[in-house]
């Protein structure tokens, strides 16, 4: 009876024990996954007059409403016609 | 054994030990968030000193230093109501003007924009010392009189205001490159609304557009940009409405509105009222013209969070802007006669917006 009664309590350390470790090695991948996420900032181009568009990373100076440049399929005025942020995997 | 435990534990129920022990327990939390809060802090001010060098400072420090801890502002009185907005908005614009003559007498060579961006970020650095300043003073005044529900109480807000705290450092990004942020919302619906049409400065840092839409006259109100700015929107919104004598077919205003936890970034939504988070006297500048008028007033919103609404507008909330824009496009039409006039007041920082 002693002895059975040790054994039950010996299951019942060595699982919890086990369910902890488990648990702890689910949380670090877990966590670790959360990290490889970066926020990037994006600028996005329209040309005001055909339906070029593209985005490129944001530079210093600009502003949605800015002129930036030419467009390559008309050489229409490039403006900002967007600035955001973006959530990204870490490569 | 457990019969000791029990019997133990029951006797130290009849003592302060235990509210002692979670003082200990507490005090020792809020020690390390103050430790954190102190990080926050110094971190904004290394942003700020790089910003006012970048701009042509030499004595950057001295800046930061003469603007923290002043320009505070007292409430006016409010047991005696009566003409309370009035006073509550000569409190502010005089504490707008004396922030703006210090700034431009610290930067003489500076543009209205870094003017704007940099009023922005010492502003943020004061708020982020005076939140520390705030939990140190609980915190002390709690140790002091063995508050422990005080303690308590702090200790379990604290992390709330860390993040806060942390998005107001990550914010001064924004300012001090001129990004956009989350509650440029309003202000960035009005720049896709406006096309080709010409700003005209009708109340301080604040413009109108006018155009023709479906044969309906808009005009629309924003902050004048790219600079971080909010601009008067409620006076400038009276000022045209009183131009056309009240004949306005309705008002729309579209803002970023904080979001319920449940609810998701970027979501839209419309109703009734003065959309417009200011202290008092912008809002109610517009409940009172569109009363007085009997103009209908619409609010359009866009959802986010308070951390969102002052960092970098984030794609969600971009995607929430267009949503918004073809309801107020809707909007403008429903109900409105062709050769009526409606008005659109877009409120939000301007910040990376022209």
């Amino acid at each position: 009876m002693f002895s059975g009664d040790s054994d039950a309590f010996t299951l019942v350390t060595i699982a919890l024990t086990l369910f902890l470790v488990a648990y702890m090695v689910a949380m670090s991948v877990f966590s670790r996954r959360k990290e490889l996420k970066v926020r990037k900032t994006y600028t996005l181009l329209k040309c005001l007059r055909c339906d070029y568009k593209s985005q490129r990373e944001f530079k210093e100076g600009d502003y949605v409403g800015k002129i930036d440049g030419e467009c390559p399929k008309c050489e229409g005025p490039l403006v900002v016609y967007a600035i955001y942020d973006k959530e990204e995997k870490l490569k | 054994m457990l019969v000791l435990l029990i019997l133990g534990s029951y006797l130290l129920s009849f003592t302060d030990l235990p509210q002692r022990m979670q003082l200990w327990r507490y005090s020792s939390y809020i020690r390390k968030r103050i430790v954190q809060l102190t990080e926050i802090e110094e971190d904004s001010r290394r942003r700020a000193l790089k910003h006012l060098k970048k701009v042509g400072s030499s004595n950057p420090r001295e800046i930061i230093d003469g603007f923290v801890n002043n320009f505070f502002l007292i409430s006016p009185v409010d047991i005696e109501p009566t003409d309370i907005i009035k006073r509550l908005k000569h409190l502010l614009r005089g504490r707008e003007e004396s922030i703006r003559a210090y700034v431009k007498g610290k930067l003489p060579q500076a543009d209205d924009v870094t003017l704007q961006n940099s009023e922005v970020i010492l502003e943020i650095t004061s708020i982020l010392t005076l939140i520390n300043k705030i939990i140190k003073h609980y915190y002390k005044l709690g140790l002091k009189y063995n508050n422990w529900i005080l303690m308590m109480q702090l200790a379990l807000e604290l992390q709330q205001i860390v993040s806060l705290a942390k998005s107001y450092d990550e914010a001064m990004d924004s300012f001090t490159l001129g990004k956009p942020v989350g509650d440029g919302a309003g202000p960035l619906i009005i720049h896709y609304l406006r096309g080709e049409a010409e700003p005209k400065e009708v109340a301080k840092e604040t413009v109108v557009y006018s155009t023709e839409v479906d044969g309906r006259k808009v005009y629309m109100i924003k902050a004048e940009g790219p600079g971080s700015t909010v601009g008067y929107p409620g006076e400038a919104l009276e000022k045209v409405i009183e131009k056309l004598e009240g004949k306005v077919a309705k008002i729309i205003t579209v803002d970023a509105a904080l979001k319920l936890e449940s609810e998701t970034t970027g979501e839209v939504a419309y109703g009734v009222g003065a959309a417009i988070g200011d202290p008092g006297p912008e809002k109610i500048a517009i409940e009172r013209v569109a009363s007085k008028y009997s103009i209908p007033l619409q609010a359009v919103v866009v959802k986010m969070s308070n951390e969102e609404a002052i960092k970098s507008m984030t794609k969600e909330i971009y995607d929430g802007v267009l949503k918004a824009l073809d309801i107020v496009k809707s909007l403008v039409n429903e109900g409105v006669k062709e050769g009526e006039a409606v008005v659109i007041a877009g409120i939000g920082n301007t910040v990376g917006i022209a």
